[in-house]
């Protein structure tokens, strides 16, 4: 067997948008990082939606972006359309989305990684890993034979890992756009105990665009002042280059999915594979929402050198006479010409609740996972739990301790709560609604939440980080000012107030106090000629949601105040609840098999009751006297 | 670490002269400083440690009864935290009533063995101790996780079941409408309106019926009193259904209170007949008469009987002084014979007022019922169910005032994200009656009702 001479600090399987981060990442940090890939033009694909963002993946990018990540950056150099999400419903759902040119984004960070110093990467499949527990490493072994001796190893391998494809009655062993799959790394894992699950999801036609009848599809515009995704664009920069239609199911399209559905080997036998819930095929649509009479869909582009066209809404794994018939029907498309039809795929998930807060396997120390492999969804999810690894896998080989973001600092720490602590059924996807906390975690503030720790992990540079300082100092400034400054009656406010149908100024009153009014705004204070016109946009954006949501800001920290009481007692690793008298049996069950981490996460297991947390804090008080 | 401030009756909830309310934690005094008025005019929070005030207790504004108020300064207390103990008099009624006005004025109610807990983990106690208590915790806290979640059956439950259904769909809505904008699934704001006024009702329903469901739960206690040889025993008697207190015309026969409990409608009443009220010279009658003054302070209703058959007397008149405004159903007794009472002198004292007769029978069966209208529980069904204790009634409350919160941003032009906030967090308040989390609630609700995804 060959063996390669150069040793690596660490090695990251699969160049995935998981991958990509956590690479850049440790490398930054300053480890020596390889990266292993089926195949190099493949990097940063998205075999998926042409798309980045959305309500709570918006955020997830932006938090990527405010702890040194490259997502946002990436995604704003090859925006094709950009909008601002939930605008008139409050600043916690506002989020962004921007239409991608796919090919562009992976060339992107194809480079980033080549020039990315301390990185190397490696076309080649990982067919086995070995550890070695007296020099505390890893032998990984390629296909090709050839070993790498690396200190961590991140496994972040999308859907390859076991992937198969289903198209109507064929399925084949492969990997997305027809790449080939990892078939051999599972059987490797499961010598080390890790337990698998078996996911699927699936991914709708590309069709050409001159084959589509755009006229009688709904254009649908970018917005006219669009925003940039990283902290570190300028706005104006961003440009909207292409348009997105939409158009319906029918009647005629639902007859041709439900008469067919036979066809499809995934509802004509028992698959093992678990679909997500958030994106149902075409099929399940329809059989799951039998009354709904149209089903959106929306036509995208790919890119600007490619005239493919996606389909969101028409994911599918009918067979593809099957699929012809039924895009015939929709209006608009009835002559689509398919490139690439809609597939299927199942692919095999680690269990997340082997994993820690840091994504390390608890059995397997200095062993990673991160993205769709950990039981996630998404391009943006992958991008997440991937920094997050490449930060703490640096960290761990340069004995520093593991950073953690929780649920209270971001969309990042939810997601990877939730994950760990819960498990999962179905891939997972972000949404506002899995956070209590999500008037703290705006996507305009996320680099107020993260920044200083990407600073303290050396992701930001100084001159980002001198920024970053002006801007918190610019901030404060603004809020001394709003607290301080009276606006007067007169006759020119009165008159200006009108104008914004506001009724006038009675008495002396200070900015804030107007700021409070749901009807006051900087425009409205513009006009009144009381704001600072020396401060940018998105500061005096934060300045009044602080102050017109004060009442609900504080509120929420005040949620989080209670629990992080017990959230700074720590349970040991080797606890034995069984040891522990006084609690009731469902909770020794319960908390042997979750293992929460700190009394925090052992009072939110269901079948844990107050009293048990009580004799729990007791317990574990009595242990740090018996220690001292 | 900022502590929650915690309250909770420290005293057990028998039969017992004086009442110990304690509150521990940061904002203890402040809190307290609320509710008690000391009679010197000096603010609790100005007091040192060690000190005791005399003064009077308010419910929102309304007195409830004298007290004693005690500071302990952290870390010279039981807790090892700011400490109020508030000595008021015995009776569940008013403990009850004091703890509920330190809960609306910040405290929390404290869970079973929080304070020992607090003092352990200040070091207030040695682990000796803090491992009996702790054995004492888990035996309660088997009990607190029956009160915890309301009992299943019952009409409280199924009524919270649906008040948390509507708040989960209201939520599902709105996150479908935020989390798939795609959709344009909006949220269709005057049922909102509606559901949330729906809601409020339902809550606030639930919660005036906490006091009531009390007095369900744990008996009413029943005091009769008055002056010597008035009928006191013949009533007790006749509630009874059988001869317990000897009743002779010699004033001064009952000398000890006695106790007996019957079922009126299927509610544990405690009837307690007491020595007649009057200056005496014998010795053990006098302790007997002190006692029937201390019932009068415990009492939930107090059963006054006055003898028709002669003038009031300077007792009399005493009695009818130290009654003023609780609870008071006052019965004319002997109304077969001569009048020689005062009738509206009684009658403009007292709101509830009854004629009866024991020797001929006259309105005697209208007593049980006048007992009942004056606790205003007459229409009671004993399928309708009642938050069980301070903790449930005080996650219904939040989840009430959350509502309103709702209600009142819907009507401003507040971002419908904020509305929002509000629901799910009383949706979370609801969570913890019927003991479920909502939040998976919701995500489980946003898959099956709505069509999702790509």
């Amino acid at each position: 067997m060959l063996f390669c001479e150069e040793n690596f600090d660490i090695a990251v399987i699969g160049a995935g948008h998981a991958g990509i981060e956590a690479s850049l990442a440790a490398a930054r940090i300053g480890c020596k990082v390889v990266v292993f890939t089926i195949n190099v033009d493949f990097i940063g694909n998205c075999p998926c939606n042409p798309s980045i963002g959305g309500t709570a993946k918006g955020h997830l990018v932006r938090e990527i972006d405010a702890l040194g990540g490259e997502m946002a950056k990436t995604t704003d150099a090859c925006s094709l359309q950009s909008r601002l999400l939930n605008a008139s419903k409050g600043p916690a759902v506002h989020s962004l989305r921007a239409q991608i040119d796919r090919r562009h984004y992976g060339e992107i960070m194809k480079k980033k990684l080549e020039i990315q110093k301390n990185l190397y990467i490696k076309q080649t499949e990982i067919v086995d890993i070995l550890r070695d527990p007296k020099e505390n490493c890893f032998f990984l072994k390629t296909r090709t034979d050839v070993k790498y001796k690396v200190k961590s190893v991140i496994l972040s391998t999308g859907t390859y890992m076991g992937g198969k494809i289903f198209i109507g009655k064929t399925s084949f062993n492969s990997g997305p756009d027809g790449i080939f799959p990892a078939m051999f790394l599972k059987k490797s894992l499961e010598k080390f105990g890790v337990e698998f699950k078996r996911f699927k999801t699936g991914t709708p036609a590309r069709i050409l665009k001159s084959s589509v009848n755009f006229e009688k599809m709904i254009p649908q515009f970018g917005d006219k002042k669009a925003l940039a995704f990283s902290f570190e664009t300028n706005s104006s920069e961003i440009k909207n280059h292409s348009l997105c239609f939409i158009t319906w199911t029918n009647e005629k399209t639902k007859d041709v999915v439900l008469k067919n559905l036979s066809k499809s080997v995934l509802y004509s036998r028992e698959t093992k594979g678990i679909g997500p819930r958030y994106c149902p095929s075409i099929e399940e649509k329809f059989l799951r929402f039998k009354d709904k009479e149209r089903h959106q869909v929306f036509v995208e582009p790919c890119g600007l050198n490619t005239d493919e066209m996606y389909l969101q809404g028409l994911s599918s794994s009918l067979p593809e006479d099957v699929q012809v018939l039924l895009y015939s029907t929709i209006s608009g498309l009835e002559n689509a010409h398919i490139v690439r039809c809609a597939y299927a795929i199942e692919y095999d998930v680690v269990d997340p609740l082997q994993l820690t807060k840091s994504l390390e396997f608890k059995n397997v120390p200095m062993l990673f996972c991160a993205g769709q492999v950990a039981g996630s969804s998404g391009y943006e999810e992958a991008a997440a739990q991937g920094i997050l690894v490449g930060i703490n896998s640096a960290r761990k080989i340069l004995k520093k301790p593991c950073i953690t973001l929780n649920r209270q600092n971001s969309y990042i720490g939810t997601l990877v709560d939730d994950m760990t602590t819960k498990g999962v059924t179905d891939p997972y996807r972000i949404m506002t609604s899995r956070s209590e906390y999500r008037l703290l975690l705006r996507h305009s503030n996320a680099d107020e939440r993260l920044t200083p720790i990407g600073r303290e992990v050396g992701l930001i540079s100084d001159e980002r980080w001198k920024r970053f300082q002006k801007k918190l100092r610019l901030k404060e400034l603004e809020m001394k000012r709003v607290k301080s400054t009276f606006i007067f009656p007169s006759k020119r406010n009165d008159e200006t107030l009108k104008s914004f149908a506001i009724s006038k100024i009675e008495s002396k009153i200070k900015i804030i106090d107007l700021l409070k009014r749901p009807e006051i705004n900087y425009k409205v204070l513009k006009a009144l000629k009381v704001s600072d016109v020396n401060i940018s946009k998105d500061i005096l954006d934060q300045v009044e949601i602080e102050i017109k949501y004060e009442g609900y800001i504080n509120r929420q920290i005040n949620n989080i105040k209670k629990t992080q009481r017990y959230l700074c007692r720590k349970i040991p690793n080797d606890i034995n609840y069984k040891k522990i008298k006084g609690l009731r049996l469902e909770a020794v069950e319960k908390l042997s098999q979750m293992r929460p981490t700190n009394i925090a996460k052992a009072s939110e297991i269901s079948g844990v009751n107050p009293a048990d947390i009580s004799v729990l804090i007791i317990w574990l008080m009595k242990l740090s006297k018996k220690a001292l | 670490m900022e502590n929650e401030t915690i309250a909770a009756i420290a005293t057990s909830e028998g039969v017992a002269s004086i009442s110990v309310i304690r509150i521990s934690g940061d904002k203890s005094i402040a809190i307290a400083d609320k509710v008690f008025k000391s009679n010197s005019h000096q603010s609790l929070i100005a007091m040192k440690g060690y000190t005791a005030s005399f003064g009077k207790v308010y419910k929102e504004g309304n007195l409830l009864d004298e007290a004693v108020a005690i500071v302990f300064k952290a870390p010279k207390s039981y807790t090892g935290e700011d400490v109020v103990e508030i000595c008021c008099h015995g009776g569940i009624f008013v403990t009850r009533q004091v703890l509920n006005s330190l809960i609306i004025s910040g405290a929390a109610p404290a869970g079973p063995g929080e304070f020992t807990k607090r003092a352990f983990l200040n070091g207030k106690v040695d682990l000796t101790k803090a491992e009996s208590v702790m054995n004492l915790i888990s035996a309660r806290g088997n009990q607190a996780l029956n009160a915890a979640v309301v009992s299943c059956k019952g009409e409280i439950y199924k009524g919270l079941k649906n008040i948390k259904k509507k708040l989960t769909d209201l939520c599902a809505k709105f996150f479908v409408s935020v989390d798939y904008e795609e959709l344009e699934e909006d949220v269709d704001l005057r049922e909102l309106e509606s559901t949330l006024s729906f809601i409020e009702e339902e809550l606030e329903n639930l919660v005036l019926n906490y006091e009531k469901g009390k007095i369900i739960r744990e008996g009413i206690r029943v005091a009769i009193i008055g002056c010597p040889n008035v009928g006191k025993s013949s009533l007790m008697n006749f509630l009874l259904g059988f001869e317990r207190s000897i009743v002779t015309n010699i004033a001064g026969t009952t000398r000890d209170i006695i106790e007996e409990s019957i079922i009126i409608n299927g509610i544990v009443v405690n009837l307690l007949d007491t020595a007649g009220i009057r200056e005496t010279s014998d010795p053990i009658e006098e302790i007997g008469v002190k006692k029937a003054k201390e019932e009068q302070k415990q009492a939930d209703l107090i059963l006054v009987i006055f003898d028709s058959s002669r003038p009031l007397s300077d007792e009399d008149l005493k009695i009818i002084d130290s009654l003023k405004d609780g609870l008071v159903l006052a019965i004319i007794n002997k109304i077969d014979l001569p009048c020689e009472l005062d009738k509206n002198l009684i009658r403009f004292k007292f709101k509830n007022v009854l004629e009866i007769s024991f020797v001929s029978n006259y309105n005697v069966e209208l007593i049980k019922e006048n007992i009942f209208k004056v606790l205003s529980i007459s229409n009671f069904d004993s399928n309708q169910g009642f938050l069980a204790n301070q903790r449930q009634f005080s996650a219904a409350n939040s989840a009430l005032s959350l509502i309103k919160k709702a209600k009142t941003d819907l009507k401003s032009s507040v971002a419908i994200d904020m509305v929002f906030l509000s629901i799910e967090e009383s949706a979370q308040k609801i969570g913890e009656l019927t003991g479920e989390n909502i939040k998976d609630s919701v995500i489980d609700e946003i898959f099956s009702k709505f069509c999702v995804g790509k």
